[in-house]
């Protein structure tokens, strides 16, 4: 027989279960799935933005350097130490980026910028030679 | 000189601080934006997974690259971990469970590997459980995290149909499921359990190849691509008998059956049907599906491949792919199902080769007498038919049915074939599945022999068949009783019909659903060598077919069925001559050697080994022959058994079957017409003068009214037959009266009858009545006192009633010389006061009751005219041509019969019938001398 308790039903109930895991599976896939849509618009923004922002640090900070290394034209006795290349300072290799998931994460760009900006008006200040007297307020 | 090193070392320690800043910010302005595309491409590559589901992710080459990019890895890796959390219900446990619940519902050769039974004959008897699944592949689930196999296992017998759906990638693999799956139910039960038939549309022979050889053995049966309908048919049939005559008592299915009561008589029946993808023709497609949606209960699974149609009962599907691949709903529609492979050709054969010599083996076995009978008594219902096994071929039963469409059975086969065995096991089987109230029976054995008298009650063994209403045995020259049977049949018949026609039906299946109270039973009545009741051209045979015509004809409606068997039937003449007849008898058996019974091209009998038969529904076409061995239903411990059980288990209020034998003397003493008689009724005095060959053994009898003719005269020269005849029609009248209300004279007229005289006499006179005894001496005396107190009596008015008397004469023409001599002076001679006696003896009460020697005796008492004094006679060993004057002037043809007598009343009768004179109640003759 394949009424009820019949060795037949039970096995299909068993096997009935796959279709219910099989669903339900689906189902949590389609929730993420909307969700994900939203959040790849978001990171995608944020991307642009970082990008951005990557653009302007490097111009702010080549031309603070132009500037220094202008300021420091007149030192003929110095040796200038050029700047890192880029692919040096940024990772590049897939492995380096998936590395960053455990590195601790850079100090905020705003606070790198002030320091570049202290940086170079110490170096302003180690020219023109007025240690004792100069004393900034920030 | 020393501020201007302080000055350069802090101008190059700003700058190096101011380089370092600028380093620092440029790197980490570049790690954010590289952190930004790393999520973003996680969450792009996720949402692929997410879309496209992990599989595919995994496995298509497309994404490839993403795969081994270790950025998205993690992704992978979170999106997998996911589904073993989902599945881990699943995994480890349910392919676990499957397997334990596949081994416990198919155990043996239903679910093992084949290696383990394959070439074992199976032991299993068909009342042992089924297997509720059998094992047919593996299956594996296709999202599962792990690949886990379970085995796929189908319900199959009892439970579910099976259907296969194939293309030509995969047809070969869905012949080996097949084959396999019959293997494992062939080797699970015993050989002849399971029967299997094939049906291919395309070809004849091809499918199943492997189990060809069971062919021998008739477990398989190979069916012409053009005869699907025959196939079908014959199935409906099964499922048609199966319900009508097995599953009684509200059982609904051979397996509720089997639980009720532990007994399962029918084999399974796979029927496996090869399609092309095509609907078949309507009509045979109402058919497979009227046999899909009843066919489980009566044991007739399908197995149906390619074949669109829609069944409404339990169905399982495989359908195969590519190759052993499919999917099946057993399943559903996330695992995919891998045959298993088939066993090898070798052991296959070698398998089927053992099944098929155990099934032969097992066939050829002697069945017996019990196989016949079934495992309930009196549990079927006559309504539309009575249906019984008779024997068996191929191991399996041939049934014998009487009913609408085969009404009546002819049986032939010469002197020795088997005709009595076969009768017996037919009778055996039908008594003891239909009850008293549903089954009666009447049976007729004319030749000479005792073949029916088993079935009553006898010295040795006191058990009479419950279903026997009237048996007759020795009846070879009382082609009367043939008759009288007939008669009562057509008698019935016509009750019936009336009945039915009160209940506005026609047929007896319908008054039995209106009248559920009443008791219709349906009869079989017996005639074993029938052609004797035709055996001479006179008016018994003339009569007899009109009967049977009658009979034959009306009688199936009324649920009548007539089993006529003879030696030979192409020697009834009368018969042949009647076609309406034989066309009724659409049953035919035949016996090995058996002439005329079947068809003209229907040789089958000619070869017909001993204790076998040729059963034909179809009126004795070749088409509906089935042979079947009869098992000896004869010898003790068969059907004496089965008799005694019955009759053990019958209603105690069922009267004793009539026996009506031939060869017996019947006595008054035990006639219920003659314990009937009492003094004191109104009616005038009747004698009983011998009994009438009928069904209900009644007595002829004549009236002894007080008008004239009312004298009996018995003619015939021996003793014994006139003292028969004179001592019932005394001692009849004695009980009539009280004692001294009658007078008896017994006269004497010859030694030979001085003896019976004399114990009539005593016997009368025991009964407290007056009786004298007159001899010769004395006759002429007695009969002139008679007679002249009979003139004064006439001459006279008024006076009392006389008190009958009633003359007793033996051999009244030995008297004859004596009685013609006339006194000397008288006008009158004896003779004449015997006819006066006789003359006008009757309308005053006394009556005469005489035995003449011879006819022309008689008449010469008479002398001209006067023979119609004597009423009604009996005579014995005279001819009929001398009996034409007494008998109206009607030709008669009658000769002498030994114990048989031929009596005329003609005051009632418009023919003389034939009668059995009464015998003493105490074992001694009537006619005879006392010892």
């Amino acid at each position: 027989m394949t009424g009820p308790g019949s060795a037949a039903q039970r096995y299909k109930e068993i096997t009935g279960r796959v279709a219910e895991l099989v669903e339900r599976e689906r189902q949590r896939d389609r929730e993420r799935a909307t969700e994900l849509e939203r959040a790849v618009a978001r990171s995608r923004q944020e991307l642009l933005h970082a990008g951005e922002r990557e653009r302007l640090v490097r111009v702010i900070a080549g031309a603070q350097w132009e500037s220094a290394v202008a300021a420091l034209w007149e030192q003929r006795w110095m040796k200038i130490k050029p700047l890192p290349r880029i692919e040096d300072l940024a990772p590049q290799r897939a492995a380096e980026v998936a590395a960053l998931d455990e590195a601790a994460g850079p100090p905020s760009l705003n606070v790198l910028d002030r320091r570049i900006e202290r940086a170079r008006q110490a170096l302003d200040d180690a020219l023109h030679a007025r240690p004792f007297l100069r004393i900034r307020r920030r | 000189m020393e501020r201007r090193h302080e000055r350069r070392r802090r101008i190059e320690q700003a700058f190096g601080e101011f380089r370092t800043a600028v380093a620092t910010s440029l790197t980490a302005a570049a790690t954010e934006r590289a952190r930004a595309a790393m999520r973003h491409a996680r969450e792009v590559f996720e949402l692929w997974v997410r879309q496209e589901g992990v599989d595919t992710v995994r496995t298509d080459p497309r994404f490839a690259a993403a795969r081994d990019n270790p950025v998205l890895a993690p992704v992978l890796r979170r999106a997998l971990a996911d589904r073993e959390r989902a599945f881990a219900g699943w995994t480890g446990h349910a392919p676990v469970e499957l397997a334990e619940l596949v081994a416990r519902s198919a155990p043996g050769a239903a679910g093992q590997p084949w290696e383990s039974w394959l070439a074992q004959v199976g032991r299993a008897e068909a009342t042992a459980p089924v297997p509720q699944l059998w094992r047919v592949g593996t299956a594996v689930v296709d999202h599962a995290p792990t690949r886990e196999e379970f085995p796929l296992a189908v319900p199959f017998l009892d439970a579910a149909h099976l259907y296969v759906s194939t293309n030509h990638n995969s047809r070969v693999a869905a012949e080996g499921l097949i084959e396999g799956l019959l293997l494992r139910v062939l080797s699970y039960f015993q050989p002849g359990c399971v029967q299997v038939h094939v049906w291919d549309v395309g070809q004849l022979t091809g499918a199943l190849p492997g189990l060809y050889p069971l062919t021998r053995s008739g477990l398989l049966t190979v069916h012409d691509p053009t005869q699907l309908n025959v196939l079908l048919d014959d199935l409906a049939e099964h499922i048609r008998r199966i319900h009508t005559s097995v599953l009684v008592d509200g059982h609904p299915s051979l397996r509720a059956l089997q639980a009720a009561t532990g007994r399962r008589t029918e084999p399974w029946r796979i029927a496996v049907l090869f399609g092309n993808h095509e609907r078949l023709k309507d009509d045979a497609q109402q058919k497979l599906q009227r046999i899909a949606r009843n066919g489980l209960d009566c044991g007739i699974q399908l197995i149906i491949v390619d074949i669109p149609i829609t069944v409404n009962s339990p169905l399982e599907t495989i359908e195969l792919a590519e190759g052993n691949r499919g999917r099946s709903t057993m399943t559903g529609p996330h695992a995919t199902v891998y045959i298993d492979p088939p066993a090898p050709r070798e052991r296959t054969s070698r398998a089927v080769g053992l099944i098929t010599e155990d099934a032969i083996q097992r066939r050829s076995r002697v069945c017996a007498f019990t196989d016949l009978l079934p495992g309930e008594r009196w549990n079927a219902r006559s309504t539309t038919g009575l249906q019984t096994p008779i024997g068996y071929y191929d191991g399996q039963q041939v049934w014998l049915t009487l009913g609408d469409a085969s009404p009546h059975v002819l049986v032939g086969g010469p002197s020795g074939s088997g005709k009595t065995n076969f009768l017996y096991a037919m009778l055996g089987g039908l008594a003891a599945r239909y009850s008293p109230d549903e089954l009666e029976l009447y049976l007729l054995d004319f030749k000479e022999g005792v073949s029916f008298a088993q079935f009553t009650p006898g010295r040795k063994d006191p058990s009479w068949l419950p279903h026997a209403r009237l048996v007759g045995v020795n009846v070879n020259t009382d082609r009367e009783f043939g008759l009288a049977l007939l008669r009562f049949l057509t008698h019935e018949m016509r009750r019936r019909a009336d009945a039915a026609k009160q209940h506005e039906v026609t047929k007896l299946e319908e008054l039995r659903a209106e009248d559920p109270t009443g008791r219709w039973p349906r009869i079989v009545a017996v005639i074993d060598e029938f052609q004797y009741l035709f055996a001479e051209r006179d008016g018994v045979t003339s009569r007899a077919v009109a009967l049977l015509e009658d009979v034959a004809r009306r009688g199936r409606s009324q649920g009548i069925h007539l089993v006529l068997s003879s030696q030979d039937v192409s020697s009834i003449e009368a018969f042949w001559g009647k076609p309406a007849i034989f066309e009724q008898f659409i049953l035919r058996v035949a016996l090995p050697k058996a002439r005329r019974v079947l068809a003209d091209n229907n040789e089958v009998a000619m070869e017909l080994p001993r204790r076998h038969a040729v059963v034909n529904h179809e009126s004795g076409v070749r088409l509906g022959n089935q042979v079947a061995r009869i098992p000896d239903a004869t010898r003790r411990g068969t059907f004496d058994v089965l008799q005694a059980e019955l009759w053990r288990a019958r209603h105690p209020g069922l009267a004793e079957p009539r026996l009506f034998d031939g060869s017996h003397v019947p006595h008054l003493a035990e006639l219920a017409d003659f314990r009937a008689l009492e003094p004191g009724r109104r009616q005038a005095p009747v004698v009983l003068l011998g009994q009438v060959i009928d069904v209900a053994g009644s007595a002829a009898r004549t009236t002894l009214a007080r008008s004239p003719g009312r004298n009996v005269a018995t003619l015939g020269s021996a003793v014994r037959d006139a003292g028969r005849v004179l001592a019932s029609a005394a001692l009849s009248l004695a009980r009539q009266h009280s004692p001294g209300d009658a007078l008896f004279t017994i006269a004497c007229l010859v030694d030979d009858a001085l003896g019976p005289g004399q114990r009539l006499q005593r016997e009368l006179k025991e009964s407290g009545h007056d009786a004298d005894l007159v001899d010769l001496d004395g006759i002429r005396g007695f009969l002139d006192e008679i007679s002249e107190r009979l003139t004064a009596r006439l001459s006279s008015s008024g006076g009392d009633r006389d008190r009958p008397h009633y003359l007793v004469l033996y051999a009244v023409d030995a008297a004859q010389s004596l009685l013609e001599k006339k006194e000397p002076g008288s006008l009158k001679s004896g003779v004449d006061s015997l006819r006066q006696v006789l003359r006008h003896g009757p309308e005053l009460g006394t009556h005469t009751v005489g035995w003449w020697r011879g006819v022309q005796r008689l008449k010469s008492t008479f002398s001209l005219g006067g023979l119609d004094d004597i009423g009604a006679w009996v005579a014995f060993d005279v001819h009929g041509t001398e009996l034409t004057a007494l008998a109206a002037g009607q030709l008669i043809g009658w000769s002498p019969r030994p114990g048989r007598g031929l009596f005329f009343d003609r005051f009632a009768h418009t023919r003389p019938e034939v009668v059995i004179p009464f015998g003493a109640g105490n074992g001694v003759e009537w006619g005879e001398e006392d010892l």
